[in-house]
Protein backbone atom coordinates (compact mmCIF):
# COMPACT_ATOMS: atom_id res chain seq x y z
CA UNK A 1 0.00 0.00 0.00
CA UNK A 2 1.42 3.65 -0.54
CA UNK A 3 -0.20 6.15 0.35
CA UNK A 4 -0.77 9.16 -2.11
CA UNK A 5 -2.24 11.78 -0.62
CA UNK A 6 -4.20 12.90 2.30
CA UNK A 7 -7.65 14.87 1.50
CA UNK A 8 -8.62 16.95 4.44
CA UNK A 9 -11.84 16.59 5.54
CA UNK A 10 -13.70 19.47 7.08
CA UNK A 11 -17.69 18.44 8.08
CA UNK A 12 -18.05 20.77 11.70
CA UNK A 13 -15.91 21.87 14.47
CA UNK A 14 -16.81 18.64 16.56
CA UNK A 15 -16.09 16.09 13.49
CA UNK A 16 -12.52 17.32 11.85
CA UNK A 17 -10.22 14.82 10.75
CA UNK A 18 -8.16 13.49 8.14
CA UNK A 19 -8.11 9.97 6.42
CA UNK A 20 -5.39 8.78 4.29
CA UNK A 21 -6.47 7.26 0.45
CA UNK A 22 -4.33 4.03 -0.09
CA UNK A 23 -4.12 3.09 -3.70
CA UNK A 24 -2.32 0.24 -4.98
CA UNK A 25 -1.41 -1.99 -7.73
CA UNK A 26 -4.62 -2.69 -9.97
CA UNK A 27 -6.75 -0.79 -7.57
CA UNK A 28 -10.12 -0.22 -8.82
CA UNK A 29 -11.94 1.70 -5.57
CA UNK A 30 -10.33 2.57 -2.38
CA UNK A 31 -11.65 2.94 0.97
CA UNK A 32 -11.85 5.70 3.49
CA UNK A 33 -12.58 5.42 7.15
CA UNK A 34 -13.32 7.67 9.40
CA UNK A 35 -13.99 7.93 13.07
CA UNK A 36 -17.10 10.05 14.58
CA UNK A 37 -17.75 10.40 18.49
CA UNK A 38 -16.84 7.18 18.59
CA UNK A 39 -18.32 5.92 15.12
CA UNK A 40 -16.23 4.48 12.50
CA UNK A 41 -18.04 4.91 9.21
CA UNK A 42 -16.31 2.72 5.75
CA UNK A 43 -17.54 4.57 2.55
CA UNK A 44 -16.04 2.43 -0.72
CA UNK A 45 -15.45 4.94 -3.77
CA UNK A 46 -14.70 3.77 -7.25
CA UNK A 47 -11.79 4.97 -8.79
CA UNK A 48 -12.14 5.59 -12.55
CA UNK A 49 -8.76 5.40 -14.50
CA UNK A 50 -8.10 5.94 -18.27
CA UNK A 51 -5.71 4.34 -19.73
CA UNK A 52 -2.79 6.90 -18.84
CA UNK A 53 -4.39 6.94 -15.43
CA UNK A 54 -2.49 3.78 -14.42
CA UNK A 55 -1.88 3.40 -10.20
CA UNK A 56 1.70 3.52 -11.35
CA UNK A 57 1.43 6.37 -13.14
CA UNK A 58 -0.93 7.94 -10.33
CA UNK A 59 1.97 6.75 -7.95
CA UNK A 60 4.22 8.73 -9.92
CA UNK A 61 2.86 12.24 -9.24
CA UNK A 62 3.41 14.26 -6.62
CA UNK A 63 0.31 17.02 -7.24
CA UNK A 64 -3.01 15.49 -6.19
CA UNK A 65 -4.65 13.43 -8.79
CA UNK A 66 -7.59 14.57 -11.01
CA UNK A 67 -10.29 11.63 -10.13
CA UNK A 68 -13.77 12.75 -9.57
CA UNK A 69 -13.76 12.34 -5.32
CA UNK A 70 -15.92 14.15 -3.47
CA UNK A 71 -15.60 14.30 0.15
CA UNK A 72 -17.98 12.15 2.47
CA UNK A 73 -20.56 14.38 4.21
CA UNK A 74 -21.61 14.80 7.58
CA UNK A 75 -24.07 12.63 7.45
CA UNK A 76 -22.51 9.58 6.03
CA UNK A 77 -19.62 10.78 8.63
CA UNK A 78 -21.97 10.01 11.59
CA UNK A 79 -23.76 7.30 10.23
CA UNK A 80 -22.84 3.70 10.93
CA UNK A 81 -22.45 1.64 7.83
CA UNK A 82 -21.81 -1.88 8.77
CA UNK A 83 -19.94 -3.06 6.03
CA UNK A 84 -18.75 -6.36 4.91
CA UNK A 85 -15.94 -6.39 7.60
CA UNK A 86 -17.77 -5.20 10.58
CA UNK A 87 -19.72 -7.36 12.81
CA UNK A 88 -22.43 -6.91 15.09
CA UNK A 89 -21.21 -8.79 18.51
CA UNK A 90 -23.90 -8.13 20.67
CA UNK A 91 -27.59 -5.86 20.72
CA UNK A 92 -29.46 -5.32 23.60
CA UNK A 93 -32.33 -4.34 24.54
CA UNK A 94 -32.32 -1.70 26.94
CA UNK A 95 -35.23 -0.11 29.32
CA UNK A 96 -34.76 2.94 31.31
CA UNK A 97 -35.47 2.61 34.97
CA UNK A 98 -34.82 6.17 36.17
CA UNK A 99 -33.24 9.54 34.86
CA UNK A 100 -30.90 11.24 36.72
CA UNK A 101 -30.51 14.65 34.83
CA UNK A 102 -28.42 16.10 37.14
CA UNK A 103 -25.81 13.72 37.05
CA UNK A 104 -26.66 12.86 32.84
CA UNK A 105 -27.15 9.24 33.65
CA UNK A 106 -30.00 7.08 32.82
CA UNK A 107 -30.50 3.25 35.22
CA UNK A 108 -30.87 1.03 32.41
CA UNK A 109 -31.68 -3.02 32.98
CA UNK A 110 -30.51 -4.86 29.53
CA UNK A 111 -31.64 -7.74 27.68
CA UNK A 112 -28.97 -9.76 25.66
CA UNK A 113 -30.69 -10.13 22.05
CA UNK A 114 -28.42 -12.34 20.97
CA UNK A 115 -27.48 -15.80 23.11
CA UNK A 116 -28.87 -16.58 26.15
CA UNK A 117 -26.71 -14.23 28.21
CA UNK A 118 -28.86 -13.19 31.41
CA UNK A 119 -30.54 -9.46 32.13
CA UNK A 120 -28.28 -7.29 33.64
CA UNK A 121 -28.87 -3.67 34.92
CA UNK A 122 -26.65 -0.15 34.85
CA UNK A 123 -25.98 3.16 34.48
CA UNK A 124 -25.66 5.16 30.45
CA UNK A 125 -24.42 8.71 30.73
CA UNK A 126 -27.00 10.21 28.37
CA UNK A 127 -23.92 12.15 26.28
CA UNK A 128 -24.37 8.29 24.53
CA UNK A 129 -27.70 9.34 23.72
CA UNK A 130 -28.05 10.38 19.87
CA UNK A 131 -29.25 14.15 19.96
CA UNK A 132 -32.36 12.86 18.32
CA UNK A 133 -33.70 10.52 20.74
CA UNK A 134 -32.93 13.33 24.02
CA UNK A 135 -36.62 13.81 24.08
CA UNK A 136 -37.43 10.05 24.12
CA UNK A 137 -35.49 9.54 27.16
CA UNK A 138 -38.16 8.93 30.08
CA UNK A 139 -38.84 6.13 32.69
CA UNK A 140 -40.11 3.50 30.70
CA UNK A 141 -38.30 3.59 27.21
CA UNK A 142 -37.15 1.29 25.16
CA UNK A 143 -33.81 1.83 23.22
CA UNK A 144 -31.35 -0.64 21.13
CA UNK A 145 -27.81 -0.36 22.00
CA UNK A 146 -25.72 -2.52 19.30
CA UNK A 147 -22.19 -3.61 19.81
CA UNK A 148 -19.94 -3.72 16.56
CA UNK A 149 -16.74 -4.95 16.29
CA UNK A 150 -14.75 -4.56 12.85
CA UNK A 151 -11.35 -6.50 11.85
CA UNK A 152 -9.37 -4.21 9.34
CA UNK A 153 -5.72 -5.86 8.41
CA UNK A 154 -5.30 -7.49 11.64
CA UNK A 155 -6.32 -4.20 13.70
CA UNK A 156 -9.85 -4.51 15.32
CA UNK A 157 -12.15 -1.22 16.12
CA UNK A 158 -15.16 -1.11 18.46
CA UNK A 159 -17.91 0.74 17.60
CA UNK A 160 -21.54 1.33 19.21
CA UNK A 161 -24.48 2.83 18.53
CA UNK A 162 -27.58 3.57 20.92
CA UNK A 163 -31.00 4.07 19.23
CA UNK A 164 -34.21 4.82 21.02
CA UNK A 165 -37.40 3.39 19.95
CA UNK A 166 -40.09 5.62 18.69
CA UNK A 167 -44.02 4.42 18.53
CA UNK A 168 -46.36 5.61 16.16
CA UNK A 169 -49.98 7.02 17.68
CA UNK A 170 -53.05 4.62 18.32
CA UNK A 171 -54.86 4.76 14.77
CA UNK A 172 -58.49 4.81 15.26
CA UNK A 173 -58.94 1.28 14.37
CA UNK A 174 -56.71 0.29 17.48
CA UNK A 175 -58.23 2.10 19.75
CA UNK A 176 -61.72 0.16 18.85
CA UNK A 177 -59.98 -2.95 19.11
CA UNK A 178 -58.15 -1.75 22.58
CA UNK A 179 -61.73 -1.06 23.51
CA UNK A 180 -62.91 -4.44 22.51
CA UNK A 181 -60.64 -6.35 24.32
CA UNK A 182 -60.67 -4.58 27.32
CA UNK A 183 -64.48 -5.29 27.12
CA UNK A 184 -63.95 -9.07 26.65
CA UNK A 185 -61.17 -9.12 29.11
CA UNK A 186 -63.56 -7.32 31.76
CA UNK A 187 -66.40 -9.59 31.34
CA UNK A 188 -64.03 -12.59 32.89
CA UNK A 189 -63.19 -10.90 35.99
CA UNK A 190 -65.32 -12.23 39.16
CA UNK A 191 -65.22 -11.81 42.78
CA UNK A 192 -64.14 -13.62 45.56
CA UNK A 193 -66.66 -14.30 48.09
CA UNK A 194 -66.04 -11.37 51.27
CA UNK A 195 -64.66 -13.02 54.91
CA UNK A 196 -67.05 -12.54 57.95
CA UNK B 1 -29.19 -27.61 40.48
CA UNK B 2 -30.80 -27.31 44.28
CA UNK B 3 -31.33 -30.20 46.49
CA UNK B 4 -34.40 -29.16 48.01
CA UNK B 5 -34.93 -32.90 49.53
CA UNK B 6 -38.53 -34.50 50.06
CA UNK B 7 -41.53 -32.60 50.21
CA UNK B 8 -43.86 -31.51 53.02
CA UNK B 9 -46.00 -34.56 54.83
CA UNK B 10 -49.45 -33.98 54.61
CA UNK B 11 -50.18 -32.79 57.89
CA UNK B 12 -46.96 -30.12 57.62
CA UNK B 13 -47.33 -26.04 56.32
CA UNK B 14 -44.65 -24.81 54.40
CA UNK B 15 -44.01 -21.53 53.05
CA UNK B 16 -41.15 -21.44 50.36
CA UNK B 17 -39.79 -17.98 49.34
CA UNK B 18 -37.79 -17.69 46.55
CA UNK B 19 -35.44 -14.75 45.30
CA UNK B 20 -32.92 -14.15 42.43
CA UNK B 21 -32.16 -10.62 43.30
CA UNK B 22 -35.06 -9.37 41.07
CA UNK B 23 -37.80 -11.32 41.08
CA UNK B 24 -39.90 -12.96 44.68
CA UNK B 25 -42.14 -15.79 44.05
CA UNK B 26 -43.69 -17.75 47.60
CA UNK B 27 -44.86 -21.39 47.33
CA UNK B 28 -47.43 -22.52 50.43
CA UNK B 29 -48.11 -25.91 51.25
CA UNK B 30 -51.59 -25.80 53.16
CA UNK B 31 -51.82 -29.57 53.67
CA UNK B 32 -52.85 -32.94 52.32
CA UNK B 33 -50.80 -31.68 49.19
CA UNK B 34 -52.68 -28.69 48.88
CA UNK B 35 -50.16 -25.55 47.09
CA UNK B 36 -50.64 -21.78 46.82
CA UNK B 37 -48.59 -19.89 44.79
CA UNK B 38 -48.01 -16.13 45.37
CA UNK B 39 -46.73 -14.17 41.98
CA UNK B 40 -43.63 -15.28 40.02
CA UNK B 41 -39.49 -14.72 39.26
CA UNK B 42 -37.40 -17.13 37.19
CA UNK B 43 -35.67 -19.92 37.84
CA UNK B 44 -31.69 -20.09 38.58
CA UNK B 45 -30.92 -22.67 36.29
CA UNK B 46 -33.49 -22.19 33.55
CA UNK B 47 -33.86 -18.70 32.18
CA UNK B 48 -36.92 -19.15 31.04
CA UNK B 49 -38.80 -21.21 33.69
CA UNK B 50 -40.64 -19.84 36.89
CA UNK B 51 -39.11 -20.75 39.81
CA UNK B 52 -42.62 -21.92 41.69
CA UNK B 53 -42.64 -24.47 39.02
CA UNK B 54 -39.03 -25.85 39.39
CA UNK B 55 -39.67 -26.40 42.72
CA UNK B 56 -43.12 -28.53 43.00
CA UNK B 57 -41.33 -30.52 40.20
CA UNK B 58 -38.55 -31.47 42.23
CA UNK B 59 -40.95 -32.33 44.44
CA UNK B 60 -43.10 -34.25 42.17
CA UNK B 61 -46.35 -32.66 42.91
CA UNK B 62 -48.80 -32.61 40.71
CA UNK B 63 -49.77 -29.66 38.57
CA UNK B 64 -53.67 -30.48 39.79
CA UNK B 65 -52.73 -29.94 43.66
CA UNK B 66 -52.04 -26.37 42.82
CA UNK B 67 -55.22 -24.37 44.12
CA UNK B 68 -54.83 -20.77 43.55
CA UNK B 69 -52.03 -18.77 41.89
CA UNK B 70 -51.91 -14.80 43.13
CA UNK B 71 -50.83 -12.05 41.42
CA UNK B 72 -50.29 -9.36 44.19
CA UNK B 73 -49.38 -6.56 41.75
CA UNK B 74 -48.48 -6.16 38.05
CA UNK B 75 -45.05 -5.56 38.98
CA UNK B 76 -42.23 -6.69 36.71
CA UNK B 77 -40.44 -8.65 39.32
CA UNK B 78 -43.23 -10.33 40.67
CA UNK B 79 -44.60 -11.36 37.69
CA UNK B 80 -42.33 -12.96 35.48
CA UNK B 81 -43.25 -16.41 34.08
CA UNK B 82 -46.89 -16.21 36.10
CA UNK B 83 -48.32 -16.74 32.73
CA UNK B 84 -46.13 -19.99 32.60
CA UNK B 85 -48.14 -20.68 35.88
CA UNK B 86 -51.20 -20.47 35.28
CA UNK B 87 -50.68 -22.74 31.65
CA UNK B 88 -48.75 -25.10 33.77
CA UNK B 89 -51.22 -25.47 36.51
CA UNK B 90 -55.02 -25.14 34.97
CA UNK B 91 -56.99 -26.15 38.12
CA UNK B 92 -55.54 -23.15 40.26
CA UNK B 93 -57.47 -20.32 40.08
CA UNK B 94 -55.80 -17.11 39.05
CA UNK B 95 -56.54 -14.29 41.62
CA UNK B 96 -55.54 -10.53 40.79
CA UNK B 97 -55.69 -7.33 42.43
CA UNK B 98 -59.36 -5.80 42.40
CA UNK B 99 -57.80 -2.66 40.67
CA UNK B 100 -58.15 -4.79 37.66
CA UNK B 101 -61.78 -4.89 37.74
CA UNK B 102 -62.55 -1.82 35.81
CA UNK B 103 -62.46 -0.80 32.52
CA UNK B 104 -59.45 1.37 31.97
CA UNK B 105 -57.67 -1.23 33.94
CA UNK B 106 -58.51 -3.72 31.15
CA UNK B 107 -57.91 -0.91 28.46
CA UNK B 108 -54.19 -0.34 29.98
CA UNK B 109 -53.67 -4.16 29.79
CA UNK B 110 -54.78 -4.36 26.42
CA UNK B 111 -53.11 -1.14 25.14
CA UNK B 112 -49.89 -2.44 26.50
CA UNK B 113 -50.25 -6.00 25.30
CA UNK B 114 -52.97 -6.27 23.70
CA UNK B 115 -53.12 -7.60 19.79
CA UNK B 116 -51.89 -3.73 19.02
CA UNK B 117 -49.49 -3.38 21.90
CA UNK B 118 -45.90 -1.74 21.27
CA UNK B 119 -44.97 -5.76 23.02
CA UNK B 120 -42.69 -4.23 25.73
CA UNK B 121 -44.63 -3.98 29.15
CA UNK B 122 -43.48 -7.25 30.67
CA UNK B 123 -45.38 -6.70 33.97
CA UNK B 124 -48.90 -6.41 32.23
CA UNK B 125 -48.05 -8.81 29.15
CA UNK B 126 -47.92 -11.60 32.12
CA UNK B 127 -51.41 -10.41 33.26
CA UNK B 128 -52.65 -10.68 29.58
CA UNK B 129 -51.94 -13.63 29.01
CA UNK B 130 -53.37 -15.04 31.47
CA UNK B 131 -56.77 -13.60 30.79
CA UNK B 132 -56.45 -14.24 27.47
CA UNK B 133 -56.02 -18.39 28.63
CA UNK B 134 -58.51 -18.38 31.58
CA UNK B 135 -62.59 -17.95 31.39
CA UNK B 136 -62.42 -16.38 34.14
CA UNK B 137 -60.02 -14.87 36.75
CA UNK B 138 -61.03 -13.53 40.17
CA UNK B 139 -60.03 -10.37 42.18
CA UNK B 140 -59.79 -9.86 45.44
CA UNK B 141 -59.73 -6.74 47.79
CA UNK B 142 -59.58 -6.33 51.67
CA UNK B 143 -61.49 -9.41 53.29
CA UNK B 144 -61.30 -11.49 49.90
CA UNK B 145 -61.52 -14.69 50.85
CA UNK B 146 -58.75 -15.90 48.31
CA UNK B 147 -58.31 -20.07 49.42
CA UNK B 148 -60.37 -21.83 52.12
CA UNK B 149 -59.27 -25.70 52.73
CA UNK B 150 -60.66 -27.89 55.40
CA UNK B 151 -57.37 -29.55 56.33
CA UNK B 152 -57.23 -31.98 59.33
CA UNK B 153 -60.40 -31.16 61.42
CA UNK B 154 -59.66 -27.47 60.83
CA UNK B 155 -60.21 -24.67 58.15
CA UNK B 156 -57.14 -22.97 56.31
CA UNK B 157 -58.12 -19.91 55.22
CA UNK B 158 -56.14 -17.20 52.99
CA UNK B 159 -57.73 -13.90 52.76
CA UNK B 160 -56.50 -10.55 51.39
CA UNK B 161 -55.66 -7.41 53.80
CA UNK B 162 -55.58 -5.44 50.59
CA UNK B 163 -55.98 -3.31 48.43
CA UNK B 164 -58.66 -1.16 50.32
CA UNK B 165 -61.83 -0.03 48.21
CA UNK B 166 -60.27 3.22 48.14
CA UNK B 167 -57.11 2.20 46.12
CA UNK B 168 -58.99 1.58 43.40
CA UNK B 169 -59.86 4.89 42.20
CA UNK B 170 -56.24 6.05 42.25
CA UNK B 171 -54.78 3.26 40.70
CA UNK B 172 -57.63 4.10 37.63
CA UNK B 173 -56.17 8.20 37.79
CA UNK B 174 -52.96 6.83 37.52
CA UNK B 175 -53.38 4.45 34.85
CA UNK B 176 -55.71 6.94 32.61
CA UNK B 177 -52.68 9.09 31.71
CA UNK B 178 -51.30 6.07 29.08
CA UNK B 179 -54.32 5.04 27.83
CA UNK B 180 -55.51 5.53 24.12
CA UNK B 181 -57.97 8.47 23.73
CA UNK B 182 -60.89 8.56 21.42
CA UNK B 183 -58.89 10.48 18.98
CA UNK B 184 -55.82 8.34 18.99
CA UNK B 185 -52.94 9.39 20.99
CA UNK B 186 -49.07 8.11 21.77
CA UNK B 187 -48.56 4.67 23.63
CA UNK B 188 -45.39 4.75 25.52
CA UNK B 189 -43.22 1.87 25.76
CA UNK B 190 -44.02 0.94 29.93
CA UNK B 191 -45.95 2.55 32.03
CA UNK B 192 -44.31 3.70 35.46
CA UNK B 193 -45.83 1.66 38.42
CA UNK B 194 -48.07 3.83 41.06
CA UNK B 195 -46.25 5.06 43.89
CA UNK B 196 -46.43 4.24 46.97
CA UNK B 197 -47.76 0.81 46.08
CA UNK B 198 -51.36 0.75 47.14
CA UNK B 199 -52.62 -1.69 45.03
CA UNK B 200 -50.53 -4.81 46.15
CA UNK B 201 -52.36 -7.97 47.57
CA UNK B 202 -51.13 -8.57 51.02
CA UNK B 203 -52.21 -11.85 52.72
CA UNK B 204 -53.26 -13.52 55.67
CA UNK B 205 -53.40 -17.43 55.73
CA UNK B 206 -54.78 -18.37 59.20
CA UNK B 207 -53.96 -21.85 59.80
CA UNK B 208 -56.14 -22.67 62.65
CA UNK B 209 -53.43 -22.16 65.44
CA UNK B 210 -50.93 -20.04 63.44
CA UNK B 211 -51.23 -17.87 60.86
CA UNK B 212 -49.04 -16.40 58.11
CA UNK B 213 -48.81 -12.54 56.57
CA UNK B 214 -46.98 -12.35 52.99
CA UNK B 215 -46.74 -8.17 52.59
CA UNK B 216 -46.14 -8.49 49.13
CA UNK B 217 -44.51 -4.70 47.68
CA UNK B 218 -47.55 -3.02 49.64
CA UNK B 219 -46.60 0.21 50.91
CA UNK B 220 -47.38 2.56 53.32
CA UNK B 221 -49.83 5.46 52.81
CA UNK B 222 -52.04 7.35 55.28
CA UNK B 223 -55.19 6.47 53.86
CA UNK B 224 -54.63 3.27 51.41
CA UNK B 225 -51.69 1.39 52.42
CA UNK B 226 -50.65 -0.09 55.79
CA UNK B 227 -51.96 2.25 57.69
CA UNK B 228 -55.49 1.63 56.40
CA UNK B 229 -55.10 -2.05 56.84
CA UNK B 230 -53.90 -1.99 60.48
CA UNK B 231 -56.55 0.48 61.43
CA UNK B 232 -59.22 -1.67 59.95
CA UNK B 233 -60.77 -3.93 62.68
CA UNK B 234 -61.52 -6.78 60.65
CA UNK B 235 -57.85 -6.84 59.66
CA UNK B 236 -56.37 -6.06 62.89
CA UNK B 237 -58.31 -9.05 64.60
CA UNK B 238 -56.63 -11.41 62.12
CA UNK B 239 -54.74 -14.05 64.10
CA UNK B 240 -51.60 -12.90 64.92
CA UNK B 241 -48.63 -14.42 62.32
CA UNK B 242 -45.92 -16.06 63.22
CA UNK B 243 -44.11 -15.82 59.77
CA UNK B 244 -43.87 -12.64 57.95
CA UNK B 245 -42.79 -12.11 53.98
CA UNK B 246 -41.37 -8.95 54.34
CA UNK B 247 -42.96 -5.92 52.70
CA UNK B 248 -41.57 -4.14 49.79
CA UNK B 249 -38.08 -6.07 50.03
CA UNK B 250 -37.60 -4.81 53.70
CA UNK B 251 -37.65 -0.94 52.70
CA UNK B 252 -38.94 1.54 55.12
CA UNK B 253 -41.66 2.59 52.69
CA UNK B 254 -43.36 -0.85 53.02
CA UNK B 255 -42.98 -0.90 57.05
CA UNK B 256 -44.55 0.63 59.73
CA UNK B 257 -44.42 -0.17 63.36
CA UNK B 258 -47.84 -1.16 63.40
CA UNK B 259 -47.19 -4.32 61.11
CA UNK B 260 -45.36 -5.59 64.39
CA UNK B 261 -47.52 -5.07 67.06
CA UNK B 262 -50.80 -5.57 65.35
CA UNK B 263 -50.84 -8.35 62.62
CA UNK B 264 -47.28 -10.35 64.16
CA UNK B 265 -46.48 -12.01 67.19
CA UNK B 266 -43.61 -10.74 69.08
CA UNK B 267 -40.19 -11.69 67.42
CA UNK B 268 -41.75 -13.39 64.33
CA UNK B 269 -39.69 -15.34 61.67
CA UNK B 270 -39.28 -12.59 58.75
CA UNK B 271 -38.09 -13.33 55.22
CA UNK B 272 -37.41 -11.23 52.57
CA UNK B 273 -35.96 -10.76 49.16
CA UNK B 274 -33.43 -7.90 47.64
CA UNK B 275 -34.33 -6.08 44.88
CA UNK B 276 -31.15 -4.87 42.50
CA UNK B 277 -31.93 -2.27 40.16
CA UNK B 278 -28.66 -0.25 39.42
CA UNK B 279 -28.03 1.92 42.16
CA UNK B 280 -31.15 1.08 43.68
CA UNK B 281 -30.89 -1.92 46.07
CA UNK B 282 -33.25 -3.03 48.79
CA UNK B 283 -32.82 -3.60 51.95
CA UNK B 284 -30.23 -0.79 52.63
CA UNK B 285 -28.20 -1.07 55.82
CA UNK B 286 -30.73 0.80 57.83
CA UNK B 287 -33.39 -1.72 56.93
CA UNK B 288 -31.54 -4.56 57.60
CA UNK B 289 -30.92 -2.40 61.05
CA UNK B 290 -34.41 -2.02 61.81
CA UNK B 291 -35.90 -5.38 60.59
CA UNK B 292 -33.39 -6.99 63.56
CA UNK B 293 -34.37 -4.92 66.07
CA UNK B 294 -37.98 -6.29 65.20
CA UNK B 295 -36.56 -9.72 65.12
CA UNK B 296 -33.83 -12.08 65.49
CA UNK B 297 -35.24 -13.83 63.13
CA UNK B 298 -34.92 -12.70 59.70
CA UNK B 299 -33.68 -14.28 56.48
CA UNK B 300 -32.70 -12.98 52.85
CA UNK B 301 -33.15 -14.91 50.13
CA UNK B 302 -29.82 -13.57 48.28
CA UNK B 303 -26.99 -11.42 49.91
CA UNK B 304 -24.34 -11.98 47.47
CA UNK B 305 -22.77 -9.41 44.76
CA UNK B 306 -23.59 -9.81 42.02
CA UNK B 307 -21.01 -8.82 39.30
CA UNK B 308 -21.57 -9.66 35.63
CA UNK B 309 -20.73 -13.00 34.50
CA UNK B 310 -20.53 -12.17 31.01
CA UNK B 311 -16.96 -13.13 29.11
CA UNK B 312 -14.31 -10.33 30.03
CA UNK B 313 -14.58 -9.19 25.99
CA UNK B 314 -18.58 -9.15 26.75
CA UNK B 315 -18.14 -6.99 30.27
CA UNK B 316 -15.45 -4.45 28.53
CA UNK B 317 -17.34 -3.97 25.32
CA UNK B 318 -20.72 -2.76 27.30
CA UNK B 319 -18.28 -1.40 30.22
CA UNK B 320 -17.46 1.20 27.87
CA UNK B 321 -20.96 2.62 27.78
CA UNK B 322 -22.68 0.95 30.62
CA UNK B 323 -21.22 1.84 34.18
CA UNK B 324 -21.98 -0.44 37.29
CA UNK B 325 -23.24 -3.08 35.69
CA UNK B 326 -24.84 -5.96 37.80
CA UNK B 327 -26.68 -9.05 36.45
CA UNK B 328 -30.02 -9.73 37.88
CA UNK B 329 -30.77 -13.04 39.22
CA UNK B 330 -27.08 -14.23 40.17
CA UNK B 331 -27.73 -14.17 43.77
CA UNK B 332 -30.68 -16.92 43.44
CA UNK B 333 -31.40 -18.04 46.82
CA UNK B 334 -34.75 -20.17 49.06
CA UNK B 335 -35.76 -20.18 52.53
CA UNK B 336 -38.11 -22.34 53.35
CA UNK B 337 -40.17 -22.89 56.15
CA UNK B 338 -42.15 -26.08 57.38
CA UNK B 339 -44.21 -26.52 60.58
CA UNK B 340 -46.58 -29.12 61.61
CA UNK B 341 -50.16 -28.67 62.06
CA UNK B 342 -50.26 -27.85 65.80
CA UNK B 343 -46.75 -27.87 66.22
CA UNK B 344 -44.88 -25.21 68.26
CA UNK B 345 -41.87 -24.98 66.28
CA UNK B 346 -40.97 -23.51 62.65
CA UNK B 347 -38.00 -25.63 61.28
CA UNK B 348 -36.06 -22.98 58.26
CA UNK B 349 -33.93 -24.12 55.63
CA UNK B 350 -31.54 -21.86 53.65
CA UNK B 351 -31.06 -22.92 49.63
CA UNK B 352 -28.57 -21.37 47.89
CA UNK B 353 -27.84 -18.05 48.47
CA UNK B 354 -30.26 -17.45 51.22
CA UNK B 355 -29.00 -16.52 54.54
CA UNK B 356 -29.71 -14.73 57.95
CA UNK B 357 -30.23 -11.45 57.44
Amino acid sequence: MNTLTQFPLTTNAANTGTSPISLHRGSKSFRWSAAARGQMTTTDFDLYLTEKQTPRALLARTEVPDIPISAPSVIAAKRLTASLDSTVIQLWEGRVIRVRLHEGIMDVLLNAKIGSLPAHTGEVELQWVHEQDRELVVPGAIFYLTLYKKTKSGSIENAQELRFRRLPSWSRQQVQRIECEAQLMLSKMKGRPLAE
Amino acid sequence: MIDYGKGPAANEVEVTLFGPGFGEAVAIHVGENNWMLVDSCIDANDSSAPASAAYLEALGVSPYNVRAIVASHWHDDHVRGISQLAARYPLADFIISSVFNDKEATSFLAAYSGSVAPGQARGTAELYQVIQQRESVFYVHQRSIILEVPMLGRTVRATALSPVQAAHSQFIAHMAHYLPRKNGGTPINHAPELDPNIEAIAIHIDLGDDAILLGSDLEEHDALGWSAVVADKWCSNRKKSAVYKVSHHGSYTGDMSRIWTTLLQPLPIAALTPFNLGRHKLPTDDDKARIRNCTPHGYISSGVTRKPKMSSAQVKRLADICKNLSQINSGFGTIRLRKAFGGAHWNVECFANAQRL
